[in-house]
């Protein structure tokens, strides 16, 4: 360890929450290091390689050495389970989303929303809800709007604005990038849409339609979320901000850093972070102050890790509120097909965009359904070719295995009969007691530490709005001609889009966060991940995620002051070193 | 109400598919292949030959080279052990329900009779769904994993598979050592 190491910011993680404040204090002028656990990979990592992307899951941890402890609820019928626990992976659960700079953004799919004004007004708007921990947010649509515009420049998204019911207001009249070229099915969605009265509008995209910034553009392979990108085009932390950041040559980036413990002085402020690096060896840095955005489960596991003098509990953790109201996205899902016999040659465009989406009911104002209550947002998105996990549900019929020449005809049928379109639909994740993160007593990873347990149930109340959703969704493709149309809600959660766990508010007994994202019980901490959503909208997180991040980023360079510190005195030397 | 058990990830695909044999990302040791008996392959080679069979325009395990597709598997550093012995009991357990004779003598309904009779237990279900799972990935996994010579299970099923291509030099096992 180097003693007299110390930067201005340590920031931990380096993901959607982790990129943006390393970019803008860099920018500024601030002395950064990124503790990142997983490798430095680049564009030159990346191939349409189904095998390392999700097969053999080579950008990820090996679940069995980086095991997480579930809780959930028995299947039964009656859905009064009791509580069964096992390790996640023994479950079917992974719930690490992309262990490598940048993070999970390397691998998303970049289907991106803003929030909308009704969203940090649940609780005033609707009311509160049995069984849920519904709070108002602390700031106000108003206060992030801009962060979102900055988002659309900085890391880059794409779209066109088209006038809808539930749009929310914008201080820019347009998108910064042209949207992503369209799929011929795009077109037919509007069309169908349009004729049952619907808004079908196109979905901002986190993918450069034009090479910018040092950044390629799209490539239309056909192949994108779950794929780390080969042009740049895709908005990751890393392609988008931390590049940026390390080539001010004031951010340092250490991958294979895996921080275990923020340490803590007498008068409670962090001092040091201390990590496992590749080799396994204990190291540690300093800083003026420190940022985490580990993504949510690993975020609240890491504060409660890091107990000190005055925070016997963890950090953040003095109201035993580190951990909870861990959210996910809720809502349903679905899909249709579309016969090449039927829509002929348009429909064998390969590799563009079907980016569609409904936010008519992004507020359910129907009385058939119940008085009027927030909903959500469907996507329309094209079934991804990824051959293999398309081919695999075909291996089973009636609970016995296919082979031999029936399952040759069955790949035929399905990949020769036309493609795919999926519903998405997504409403809030009611915050509630049993969907937490606590340190699990027993079991550890590799390096000996205890893992994050996780209780995981859904409210009911999420079912309702995800069939709501996924049957407009249905009804639209009908309509489009599309066969075998199915929908349905989904109760266990969509593992690669978490938040909550460390929720913001004004009152330190029920939140852990101020507005301004800093620990209500540590000056020098902030958590700028998704951990500080009370409510996590009814859209994907990220494009908040970032939002925030760099509206953070403004607070903590408002605390640290304008007298950025020397740059670092060296250079940065290959990122695979 | 029905709690729903699977899971829908925004991008489309599920997460990890689960090999029913035990995880390829074990500890273990390179060149584990060269230790399986001849014997061994020779029963694999038929088995793979019934499940997927060669026709006449449609490419069946012989011309997807799904044997050489598993060895290249069982080679790649660190294949856990355990999957070695799982697959090496999974043969056994064939040879054994075809006794007296040996599976290979056996003809196509004989072979049906005998793989049912092995998926009617559990573990030879798992095993039989590790082997089937092994054969749609060499089907259309990259050819740089030793299936799928020249993509023609890609063409066969007229699937695009997208750019840039993995070479040799960033397998995923290559990856995960980065």
């Amino acid at each position: 360890m180097n003693a007299t190491e110390e930067f201005d910011v340590c920031v931990i993680g380096s993901g959607a929450g982790g990129g943006p404040v390393a970019w803008r204090l860099a920018q500024a002028g601030y002395r950064v290091v990124v503790l990142e656990k997983g490798p430095w990979f680049n564009e030159k990592d990346f191939y349409k390689d189904e095998l390392a992307c999700c097969r053999r899951r080579a950008y990820f941890p090996d679940a069995k050495t980086e095991p997480k402890m579930l809780e959930t609820r028995e299947d039964t019928e009656d859905g009064d389970g009791s509580w069964q626990t096992r390790p996640a992976h023994e479950a079917g659960w992974d719930l690490w989303n992309g262990n490598m700079v940048g993070g999970a953004t390397n691998l998303m799919s970049g289907h991106f929303h803003r929030l909308k004004p009704v969203d940090f007004r649940l609780r005033s708007t609707f009311g509160p809800i049995e069984g849920a921990n519904v709070a108002d947010w602390p700031i106000a649509y108003d206060d992030l709007e801009p962060y979102y515009a900055l988002v659309e420049r900085e890391v880059g998204i794409s779209g066109r604005v088209v006038a809808h019911p539930n749009q929310e207001p914008r201080s820019t009249p347009d998108f910064p990038y042209p949207p992503t070229r369209e799929h011929p099915i795009a077109g037919w969605i509007d069309a169908a849409g349009k004729s049952l009265g619907y808004h079908p509008i196109p979905t901002p995209r986190a993918i450069l339609s034009k090479p910018d910034q040092g950044r390629g553009g799209c490539s239309y392979s056909g192949y994108c979320g779950s794929y780390g990108c080969a042009t740049g085009a895709k908005g990751s932390s890393r392609a988008a901000l931390l590049n940026r950041a390390v080539a001010t040559g004031r951010c340092e980036v250490r991958p294979h850093a895996m921080s275990y413990r923020l340490e803590s002085d007498s008068t409670g402020k962090v001092v040091a972070a201390h990590y496992f690096d590749r080799e396994g060896q204990k190291r540690q840095v300093r800083a003026r102050l420190f940022a985490v955005a580990c993504q949510a489960i690993e975020t609240s596991r890491l504060l409660l890790m890091s107990t000190g003098p005055r925070h016997p509990q963890g950090l953040g953790n003095n109201h035993g509120q580190v951990g909870r109201n861990l959210i996910f996205a809720g809502g349903g899902s679905g899909s249709g097909r579309l016969s090449f016999k039927k829509f002929g040659e348009p429909l064998r465009e390969f590799g563009t965009f079907v980016n569609r989406a409904l936010q008519d009911w992004y507020v359910i104002n129907d009385r058939a359904f119940g008085p009027r209550q927030k909903g959500g947002t469907i996507d329309l998105v094209e079934v991804h070719p990824a051959p293999i996990a398309r081919a695999a549900p075909l291996l089973k019929e009636d609970g016995r295995l296919v082979w031999g020449k029936p399952l040759k005809r069955n790949l035929e049928n399905y990949f020769r009969f036309g493609r795919g379109v999926k519903i998405e639909a997504f409403c809030d994740w009611l915050p509630h007691d049993d969907c937490r993160v606590s340190l699990d007593p027993t079991l550890k990873d590799k390096w000996g530490l205890p893992v994050a347990r996780l209780r995981v149930d859904f409210h009911p109340k999420n079912l309702g709005v995800g069939w709501y959703l996924a049957n407009k969704g249905a009804e639209v493709l009908k309509q489009l001609g599309a066969e075998e149309v199915i929908s349905y809600a989904v109760g266990n959660p969509p593992t690669n889009l978490q938040a909550g766990g460390c929720r913001f508010g004004r009152d330190p007994k029920t939140s852990v966060l101020d507005p301004d994202c800093r620990a209500h019980d540590c000056e020098n901490l902030f958590v700028t991940d998704g951990s500080f959503m009370p409510t996590g909208g009814s859209v994907p997180h990220t494009w908040t995620i970032y939002a925030n991040a760099f509206r953070v980023a403004d607070k903590i360079m408002a605390q640290l002051g304008n007298t950025p510190g020397n740059t670092l005195g060296k250079s940065q030397g290959d990122p695979h070193a | 109400m029905k709690r729903r058990t699977f899971l829908f990830q925004t991008a489309g695909l599920a997460a990890a598919p689960t090999l029913s044999l035990t995880s390829l990302s074990g500890c273990g040791r390179p060149g584990a292949q060269a230790d399986l008996p001849d014997t061994v392959w020779r029963t694999l080679a038929a088995v793979h030959a019934h499940l997927f069979p060669s026709e006449a325009k449609a490419p069946g395990a012989a011309e997807l080279d799904t044997l050489g597709y598993l060895k290249a598997a069982l080679d790649v550093p660190g294949f856990d052990p355990a999957e070695r012995a799982a697959i090496l009991r999974g043969a056994e357990a064939v040879e054994a329900q075809a006794k007296p004779r040996a599976f290979t003598e056996l003809d196509e309904a004989e072979r049906e009779a005998v793989l049912r009779a092995v998926e009617a237990t559990e573990s030879g279900r798992a095993w039989l769904e590790g082997m089937l799972n092994y054969l749609i990935e060499a089907l259309l996994a990259d050819p740089v994993y030793g299936g799928n010579p020249s993509g023609v299970g890609w063409r066969w099923l007229d699937h695009n598979p997208g750019f840039p291509r993995p070479p040799a030099g960033k397998r995923w096992f290559l990856l995960k050592s980065l």
